[in-house]
């Protein structure tokens, strides 16, 4: 080895150890001046800093993008103030991660000093930030996450549920396929907390309209994996209809195959709403014919609010590729709508905790999902249910409503789950 | 290769360089040592004067930085842990997060039963995790190399399939709520409730956590560990008992990991099963490498330096994670010694192997050719 190479060598190291040395010093440099940065916030003046905590990378990454941009839309529309004050949004990546997730609430709250936080996707997430919000006394709207338990033993003053919990899709279900679809049901549901929150809601309603569950199939969760021995099992029990829950890839997966398998025809499927939602409805394509299932919302869903949603969603977020109206945007539309209204009501005062929590509590306003109304005692929205077919409309694959149930509210308890 | 100015022409005999140069090296070798100390374990006067430093921060940083800070003396605690097997037993285990999870579930089941007194709970679910590390090592130092990775890996996932699985006991994958601990002897308690309090016992946990693991890597067991790692058959030659040693090393690298999972499930007030993720275990090898294996001080800079980096990177842009993974392609290539592999390069006076082939090597023409092969 020369010493001249040998020189050359160590200066283009040198460089390469001063480069990294700067980047890291200047990241940190302005990470301390971030955080050192005077804040102006709370009050009734200045700037309603909202924080948006909803994933933007990972599996639930396309979810948190129409959230947010469901909420913009309605944020928008109303020249981007509430109570008198502009809004500011700050978005984070919640992820999946509850402990990353727990550090992005504590700088929205801590760092950025917002006076609300708004989103959460992933049930576990919500669980794990549950404690932060109460004892904190933070108000955080939740915009999709499900677990019951959030409106039940885990219920806070300070936490209101725009979307829904597991148990409402699923309980409304349970009755009208005893009496549509057949006596005998097989429940192949993946396996985790939401997957469980639909087997007791739907089980109790369905047994208690004398029906039978022939058997409870549990798959993994998150990767379903090859669906070919589950779907041989289904056919091997031979049940009257089959009801699932599942969402996102998974569902693809299981949907495509139980077409695949040729069981379409004679053993009918039926599930929570999210399994054919229009996230993966056109994945699906024309497998997903004939599929029942329960939401709080529909594209075809015929009222006026929800005509100019799907219509002004589409024309927003068409032209620059994004996904058209789906149910995930409606909650976030939603969200926005009930910070807002809740904001009007005291006037953009954050200071006014209990009359906040009660503005919040007795919101209700006409929706998308055909009205929108808070339940004062579970903080959670009362949920009006549509039973939907997939049908062909005019040479697109969507969700009829073949009928509404009505307002579903949750009974904030255990009493309508089989255990 | 050239000679350097400073060597006399005769001090390039191949096996008597003259006494100038031998005693440059002397002095060489005595900086040398020092500031491998400094850059290994940690001085002693550095590791005080920045636990002095960590401990005014709170006086003068805002709440967000304290709680980032936090974050990061737990990271780094379970990153030495880590580094203990990796760096100086050159064991390479994939499943480190099975202890952290560990130690935080087990506090979670003992504040939810029992009570959230640490002067109980620590005694009760170190035991725990020791135990659990004896069986698992026991099992998995029968393997070595790929196999131990790939069933320390094994273990991590079982237990990570355990708390989703059994929702019953382990909250499913909601998890489970934890309370914050205090200590409590007889009517006297002190809580670390609020965040300004909890930092002490992190920062107190991180410093005995450090001054332990020096002493333990400074004595006759660190160096039959570094025996190992360089030459195991030989170690079983001299007479050491090197399973017994790994067994050893193994357990008390899952007891510090365990007392990371408690302080992290105490500060989020939530232990969640993504805590047994392989995700976990991988990010810890990565501080480790980034900031240096077998030394102390690289782990607690790649933990500060990963974490940092992720959070700040992650509240700008959407690919964080392409970010993050460019770091570390970077560090492999450039600086497989991580940090401290760039400072020692950069500070350090020349080795004297690094001085004695400036003054020995011959020109390679002058060689023979036969020689030169």
């Amino acid at each position: 080895m020369s010493v001249e190479r040998q020189k050359g060598t160590i200066s283009r190291r040198q460089f390469l150890q001063l480069g990294a040395v700067g980047g890291v010093v200047a990241a940190t440099g302005s990470l301390l001046a971030g955080c050192a940065a005077p804040n102006i916030g709370g009050g009734a003046s200045g700037p309603l800093k909202i924080g948006v905590l909803l994933p933007y990378s990972d599996i639930y990454a396309a979810l948190g993008e129409s959230i947010t941009e469901g909420m913009r839309m309605y944020f928008e529309s109303v020249d981007n103030r509430a109570g008198g004050r502009p809004i500011e949004l700050i978005t984070e990546d919640e992820g999946t991660a509850p402990d990353a997730a727990a550090q992005k609430a504590r700088k929205l709250v801590e760092q950025d000093q917002v006076d609300l936080v708004a989103g959460i996707v992933s049930s576990g997430v919500a669980a794990a930030l549950r404690d932060y919000f109460h004892d904190n006394q933070k108000f955080l709207i939740i915009a999709n996450a499900g677990a019951n338990a959030l409106t039940r033993a885990a219920k806070s003053p300070y936490i209101f549920r725009a979307s829904f919990t597991n148990w409402q899709p699923n309980w409304p279900m349970g009755s009208w396929a005893a009496a549509n679809l057949g006596r005998r049901a097989f429940i192949s549901v993946p396996d985790y907390g939401a997957g469980k929150d639909t087997i007791s809601a739907f089980t109790h309603s369905f047994t208690a309209a004398g029906g039978e569950i022939v058997k409870v199939q549990l798959t993994p969760f998150p990767n379903i994996g090859d669906p070919a021995p589950f779907l041989a099992e289904i056919q091997a029990a031979a049940p009257d209809f089959v009801y699932s829950f599942y969402s996102g890839a998974a569902a693809v997966t299981f949907v495509k195959a139980y077409s695949d398998f040729g069981l379409t025809g004679s053993i009918p499927l039926a599930g929570s709403g999210f399994m054919v939602e229009q996230d993966v409805l056109p994945s699906h394509g024309s497998s997903a014919l004939g599929i029942k299932s329960a939401l709080h919302w529909a594209l075809t869903l015929d009222n006026a609010e929800n005509q100019a949603f799907v219509a002004a969603f589409a024309q927003r977020e068409l032209p620059s590729g994004n996904k058209g109206a789906n149910v995930f945007a409606v909650q976030g539309y939603d969200t926005a709508r009930l910070i807002v209204e809740a904001l009007n009501a005291v006037e953009g005062d954050m200071s006014r905790t209990d009359d906040l929590i009660g503005a919040f509590g007795s919101a209700a306003f006409p929706s998308p999902r055909g009205a929108f109304k808070m339940d004062s005692t579970t903080h959670n929205v009362i949920n009006p249910i549509y039973i939907r077919e997939v049908q062909e409309v005019n040479g697109t694959i969507a969700n009829v409503v073949l009928t509404s149930v009505g307002e579903v509210p949750d009974p904030g308890d255990n009493s309508k789950d089989a255990v | 290769m050239a000679r350097p100015p400073w060597v006399p022409i005769r001090a390039l005999g191949r096996h008597h360089p003259a006494p100038s140069v031998w005693r440059a090296t002397m002095e060489n070798n005595a900086m040398r040592e020092r500031w491998e100390q400094f850059t290994n374990t940690g001085s002693r006067w550095g590791s005080l004067v920045l636990v002095a430093l960590l401990a005014v921060l709170p006086a003068v940083a805002p709440p967000y930085l304290r709680s980032l800070v936090i974050e990061v003396l737990i990271l780094a605690i379970f990153a030495m842990s880590l580094d203990l097997l990796l760096g100086y037993t050159g064991m390479v285990s994939f499943g480190h997060a099975a202890f952290l999870g560990l130690g935080a579930y087990l506090l979670a089941f003992f504040t939810r039963s029992v009570g959230a007194n640490l002067l109980q709970a620590l005694p009760v679910v170190l035991l725990g995790v020791a135990l659990f590390a004896v069986v698992a090592g026991f099992l998995a130092l029968r393997t070595s190399g790929i196999a131990f990775l790939m069933l320390t890996l094994a273990i991590s996932q079982m237990l990570f399939g355990l708390a989703i699985k059994w929702s019953s006991v382990t909250g499913g994958s909601d998890g489970l709520a934890v309370a914050r601990p205090y200590v409590g002897i007889g009517g006297a308690t002190l809580g670390f409730g609020p965040d300004r309090s909890f930092y002490y016992l992190t920062l107190a946990s991180f410093a005995l956590a450090w001054w332990l693991l020096r002493r333990i890597t400074a004595s006759p067991f660190g160096h039959a560990l570094r025996g190992i790692k360089a030459n195991e058959p030989r170690m079983q030659a001299l007479g050491y008992r090197t399973h017994r040693l790994k067994l050893t090393a193994f357990v008390i690298a899952g007891l510090f990991a365990g007392v990371a999972g408690m302080l992290l499930a105490a500060f989020n007030r939530h232990a969640s099963p993504e805590l047994f993720g392989w995700a976990v275990s991988g990010e810890a090898i990565i501080m480790v490498i980034v900031g240096g294996s077998g030394t102390l001080v690289g782990p607690i800079l790649g933990a500060t330096l990963v974490h940092l980096l992720e959070s700040y990177v992650s509240s700008y842009t959407e690919l964080w994670r392409l970010v993050m993974g460019l770091v570390f392609v970077g560090f492999v290539l450039f600086a497989p010694q991580g940090i401290i592999g760039l400072l020692r390069r950069r500070g350090r006076p020349p080795s004297e192997v690094e001085l004695a082939a400036a003054i020995k090597e011959p020109e390679p023409a002058a060689l023979p050719k036969e020689r030169r092969t």
